[in-house]
């Protein structure tokens, strides 16, 4: 990466070395003088009236400091559409949900004490089913939403699809569905809350929203948002689940409150699997059409979501489902409709592409079929197709950089398609489009840094912009050291704590590096200014001639004359008036809120990729072996290329396991596989031996140095390009997941094809 | 996790009665890598766990010129890596080094393994076609059965309730022309409960099947000894058809459930691929 | 009392994590008498006059473990919380077997459960780290 000295190039993540040696705090390691531990009593039933609680028996067990009820903890609702109460007083509507909790000296008095509690309930008619849900007769869960259909769906319509589809040359239709799977972070869930000085809550917790959680923890609860102060200890991952805030973190401050004590929570595996929300399940039926040259004429799309008992950002995963749906390759016409509808099974929430997975797994395999109608090569049709740079989209996004034909060609290219296959094996390709620079799903995308020099050259990135593992805390010191010519380990980022950083939105839509890597960049920028002010009389030159690097401030004319940075900063400092070198960066990007036209460019730019994999699948257990993966994404530019393969690494792992073994398996909606044996993420040797990542550099104009968005890019295309590949191997089209051996031998055997 | 006492036995003896003395709530600590879980999970709780750990004679893999005596205590790390089960027994090795992880191999140990009686037991099916036996320690003395009548249904064996202590397993070497293969299902390659799995040890004498034995797991209450499938066998000349009613035969014995993991369906399917793959091993 | 919460709890020595307390996923490996065990398996007073050796004891004398060099150079750290683990089974994996193939290594940690990187720079790191070993002579 010529011309820069710190983007580009491999370096040691910032916080890895906390990592590798033990000393990175999690929640989990946090404790405090006086902390006792809460535990939550969950519904005995899926759907039931309370009848009673007592709670009494729970207090006699020693160590117990209170219990509480919805009969005594008021609180607001929380979620989406504030349908959810934290502790729940008259009715449960789901396994998960909380019907009392305990505060006591320990973990073990806790859970006994939740055991003794009493509960009678008077069980309810249930329902597992979204289209049992709104059939005339089913149980109602509630009253706002007459056959259980909320009111909150999406319609979006371009051109006129249906009558494009009547008149396209070829067309292909298909229902597809998608199942629960969940986050399965590393570190379970925690809370720990902590009341101090004039009621002020200090709540310790692994949230990607901060600033939105002050908000609402100060909604739900009626402690003053002002008082509130989010700390986030290292995070042991996120991947969305942490976008929303829930009952058992309202728990802990009402246990906090109760007892006058500092209160956390900790999940167990078990809870962690059961309580925890999962992705959007989906069906979704979809038709797409082309014309004789294969150029895509219309695209149709219906889904139908269960939405659980209770509503989170599941209901509006559609938003960036339609995304792929209306702007992957060029369609002039383009009809979604998506609805959820409430069932007594676990909510589902924000995870990793956000509706995008879903929706592509059922585009990109009509893609393949409409290809194969047309007697078109499935790569020579996507390429037909495919974006570029200028056009706009039907929500009119405006695509600027765009490098999908190329990682179309190099995926088709390295998986070796059209070349030999041997017996049951085959190639499949699928691509995505996402956003890439932010996304205002929120009316605010912004994100502020307070850049602070010190008299040693030292510089504190104090920031809103929250790490979880993705390395964009890493990225943000890169783009800082690139700045102000520092060295790497000159550079530290902030990011743990309200009091301390400005405003960020959260981190969502693979918006971090981009937004917080522009942030950065202005506030380096604030800093360098007032640095030339004062350099420039110190060395005699012009500040506009004034460079930075190598920890020092060079004039570029004539480079004999040069200061160290720390220099000029302890100059600055040392005199009389003296002053402070504080930058100030805040990046809103040139992006457009929706309106309920969904019509606006949501993101300043977007991302692009090409996943293309070979399969081997035994006819006679339906087990398929991935044999090679290749990913080629348009990054824009790779600022830490360690750190982005990692991102595309652990997006293979995730979107291979949603395709070919995860999933939540419930039964009349209790969980039956809590557990890490039974909910089968793929392992170290389950992974292709064989996976190459190519990155497509398009240098974006809006990007931090060029770059993108990309976390989330990577798991958005695998269950369609493996589908593709299956079909290409055996014949068959799968179009549910997951593609477990089971699934796909009993498809297998319904086509005739098990051996 | 309950409270429970802790006794590491000093001897075969003391741990025989400590185990009998508290029938029904003592249990042996020998891996843990059920036990703890188990107890975490409030699924058992003990009031006493005796570790035999400390116990010599339960440890220790012997060859002698016949048999092969396995210690209960020893771990599946080094039931993979003993030079004697390399050489001798070496679908023992290869089945232990695919069971669990690493960490599980380390700690989890042979008779762990059987007395947690669990139907898809990985070592089951391969040690009843060996013909093994299992030597039984208890307060009136010793004992020697063979394995598969040691397992009564799932997580009960001959010894639960505190009936005494696997001491070890006994193997007799494979006479000379047997052949011997284990077949396993899982969804994934580490860290999986096998959904089905089929054991078969055929030996030639001059062409003919001198002698079958045909195992199944993971499709009834107990790791099954399916005779009907060693008769379809015995006798003949092991051609395919031969092979194709043992597989029959075997399918009819199993009683697969429909759980979590797969449907009965699936399972019989499985278990008739996986006999017909071991089959065609021990046939080729 | 496991191991695992005898670290945790009563020494406070948390650079050991608790991912499920089952067996299941690798995070709390640490190495008994030189063989990593998941430490939630493992109860305290079955330790009696063992050796324990957890990550904060890997790095003893201010040097950092060539794993944990390795880990940081290739990229094998996301969120972190399975590093420890990851590397307490390397250690004992690279001193029976100082010559891994990629194959080897994959095997190697098919009990550590990883959610973010993929394991692909994890094998990575224990081959780099297989070859500094070799290099380095260290132990």
């Amino acid at each position: 990466m010529s011309g820069f000295a710190c983007v580009g190039r491999k370096v040691h993540k910032i916080d890895a070395f906390d990592k590798v040696t033990g000393r990175a705090v999690y929640g989990h390691d946090l404790r405090i003088p006086g902390m006792l531990h809460g535990r939550i009593l969950r519904s005995a039933h899926a759907h039931a009236r309370i009848a009673e609680i007592d709670a009494r028996p729970a207090l006699g067990v020693p160590g117990v400091h209170a219990v509480i009820t919805a009969a005594d903890a008021k609180t607001g609702n929380i979620g989406f559409l504030q349908d959810h109460p934290v502790l729940k007083g008259d009715r449960v509507r789901s396994f998960r949900d909380e019907v009392a909790a305990v505060a006591a000296s320990s973990e073990e008095a806790a859970e006994e004490a939740c055991s003794r509690i009493i509960v009678k309930y008077e069980p309810l008619p249930a329902v597992f089913d979204p289209f049992e849900a709104m059939a005339p007769g089913a149980p109602q869960l509630h009253d706002s939403a007459p056959a259980n259909i909320i009111k909150f769906g999406y319609d979006f319509n371009e051109g006129d699809a249906d009558k494009a589809l009547e008149s396209s040359a070829f067309t292909a239709e298909g229902t597809f569905r998608t199942h629960y799977v969940t986050h399965c972070c590393m570190e379970t869930c925690f809370a720990l809350a902590v009341f101090g000085r004039g009621g002020s809550l200090t709540f310790h917790s692994s949230t990607q929203i901060p600033y939105l959680m002050q908000n609402t923890l100060s909604r739900v609860t009626g402690v003053p948002a002002w008082k509130i102060r989010i700390r986030q200890p290292v995070i042991g991952g996120a991947f969305g689940s942490k976008l929303d805030v829930y009952p058992y973190e309202i728990i802990a401050i009402l246990l906090a409150q109760r007892t006058g004590r500092p209160v956390k929570i900790t999940y167990t595996r078990e809870e962690e699997f059961r309580c925890t929300p999962t992705r959007q399940p989906m069906v979704i039926r979809m038709s797409a059409g082309c014309d004789r040259e294969g150029k895509l004429t219309a695209r149709k799309a219906e889904a139908v979501l269960d939405n659980g008992a209770y509503t989170s950002w599941g209901i509006t995963t559609p938003h960036i489902m339609l995304t792929g749906i209306s702007s992957l390759y060029k369609v002039p016409n383009v009809s979604f409709k998506a609805f959820s509808v409430y069932t007594n099974n676990a909510y589902a929430s924000a995870f990793r592409g956000y509706g995008n997975p879903q929706g592509t797994f059922a585009n990109e395999q009509l893609i393949d079929e409409l290809a194969l109608k047309a007697g078109i090569d499935p790569v020579e049709f996507r390429l037909r197709n495919a974006n570029t740079p200028g056009s706009v989209t039907p929500q009119r996004f405006r695509i600027t950089t765009c490098g999908l034909s190329e990682c179309i060609r190099k995926a088709a290219e390295r998986i070796g398609f059209g070349g030999p296959k041997a017996a049951n094996e085959g190639v499949g390709i699928a691509c995505m489009f996402h956003v890439g620079g932010g996304g205002r799903v929120y009316k605010s995308d912004g994100c502020g840094v307070i850049a602070k020099l010190d008299d040693f050259g030292r510089l504190s990135l104090m920031t809103g912009a929250t790490e979880i593992g993705t390395g964009s805390d890493t990225a943000m010191a890169m783009i800082g050291a690139e700045c102000l010519g520092l060295p790497l380990d000159a550079v530290s980022v902030i990011n743990d704590d309200t009091d301390v950083g400005p405003w960020d939105v959260g981190i969502h839509a693979s918006r971090m590096t981009f937004i917080g890597g522009n942030a950065v960049i202005m506030a380096c920028e604030d800093i360098k200014d007032q640095l030339r002010e004062h350099a420039a009389p110190m060395i005699g030159s012009d500040p506009k001639n004034l460079e930075f690097r190598d920890s020092k401030i060079i004039d570029c004319m004539n480079p004999d004359r040069n200061i160290e940075i720390s220099r000029v900063v302890r100059a600055v400092h040392f005199r009389e008036k003296g002053r402070m070198i504080v930058g100030k960066g805040f990046y809103d990007p040139p992006n457009e809120f929706q309106g309920k036209d969904f019509r606006g460019n949501v993101s300043s730019t977007y991302a692009f990729a090409a996943h293309a994999v070979r399969v081997r699948v035994d006819p006679s257990t339906g087990k398929i072996a991935v044999l090679k993966f290749v990913a080629a994404h348009d990054v824009g530019r790779a600022i830490n290329p360690l750190g982005l393969e990692g991102q595309v690494h652990g997006a293979i792992a995730q979107g291979l396991g949603f395709a070919l073994s995860e999933q939540l398996v419930y039964d009349k909606g209790r969980l039956l596989n809590d557990n890490f044996t039974d909910y089968k993420m793929l392992l170290a040797r389950d992974m292709p031996a064989e996976i190459e990542i190519h990155f497509i550099e398009t240098d974006d104009p809006e990007g931090p140095f060029g770059a993108k968005g990309v976390s989330e890019a990577g798991i958005i295309p695998i269950p369609a390009a493996v589908a593709n590949a299956v079909a290409d191997a055996v014949g068959i089209r799968i179009r549910t997941l997951p593609m477990t051996p089971e699934n796909v031998h009993s498809a297998l055997k319904a086509a005739g094809k098990a051996t | 996790m309950e409270k429970f006492e802790y006794l590491k036995a000093q001897s075969l003896r003391e741990a025989v009665d400590a185990l009998a003395r508290n029938r029904g709530k003592a249990a042996v600590l020998a891996g843990g890598t059920d036990a703890i879980p188990a107890m975490r999970r409030g699924k058992s709780s003990w009031k006493l766990l005796v570790d035999v750990k400390g116990i010599p004679s339960l440890g220790g893999i012997k060859a002698g010129s016949r048999a092969v005596s396995i210690g209960s205590l020893t771990t599946l790390a080094e039931l993979a890596s003993n030079p004697v089960i390399i050489e001798k027994l070496p679908v023992l090795s290869a089945t232990a080094l695919n069971m669990a992880s690493p960490q599980v191999r380390n700690r989890g140990t042979v008779g762990g393994n059987l007395c947690n009686a669990a139907p898809s037991a990985d070592l089951a099916p391969p040690l009843i076609v060996l013909g093994a036996k299992v030597k039984i320690v208890a307060r009136g003395g010793e004992r020697t059965i063979p394995i598969e009548e040691f397992f009564e249904g799932p997580g009960i064996t001959a010894i639960s309730g505190g009936r005494g202590i696997l001491a070890s397993v006994i193997i007799p070497l494979p006479k000379p022309g047997t052949k011997i293969s284990f077949k396993t299902h899982t969804p994934r390659m580490a860290m999986d409960l096998s959904l089905v799995s089929v054991a078969a040890a055929v030996r030639r004498d001059k062409g003919r099947i001198a002698e079958a034995r045909v195992a199944l797991g993971a499709c009834a209450p107990v790791p099954l000894r399916c005779r009907d499938a060693e008769e379809a066998l015995a006798g003949t000349s092991g051609e395919a058809s031969d092979a194709e009613r043992a597989v029959e035969a075997l399918c009819a014995a199993a009683r697969p459930i429909g759980d979590v993991r797969a449907s009965a369906g699936y399972r019989r399917d499985m278990a008739k691929e996986m006999a017909r793959r071991a089959l065609a091993e021990v046939l080729s | 009392m496991t191991l695992l919460d005898f670290l945790r709890e009563y020494l406070g020595m948390t650079g050991t994590n608790a991912g499920c307390r089952t067996g299941d996923c690798g995070a709390c490996t640490v190495l008994l008498d030189g063989k990593s065990v998941n430490s939630c398996l493992v109860l305290a007073c079955e330790c009696d006059g063992k050796a324990v050796l957890t990550i904060e004891g890997l790095s003893a004398g201010g040097r950092l473990h060539p794993l944990q060099e390795a880990f940081m150079d290739e990229g094998a750290v996301q969120c972190g919380f399975c590093t420890p683990g990851m590397i307490m089974r390397g250690v004992e994996f690279l001193r029976g077997n100082p010559d891994p193939s990629p194959a080897e290594a994959r095997v190697a940690i098919e009990g550590n459960i990883c959610r973010c990187t993929g394991y692909e720079n994890i094998v990575k790191a224990v081959l780099a780290a297989a070859r500094k070993m070799k290099g380095g002579g260290v132990a």
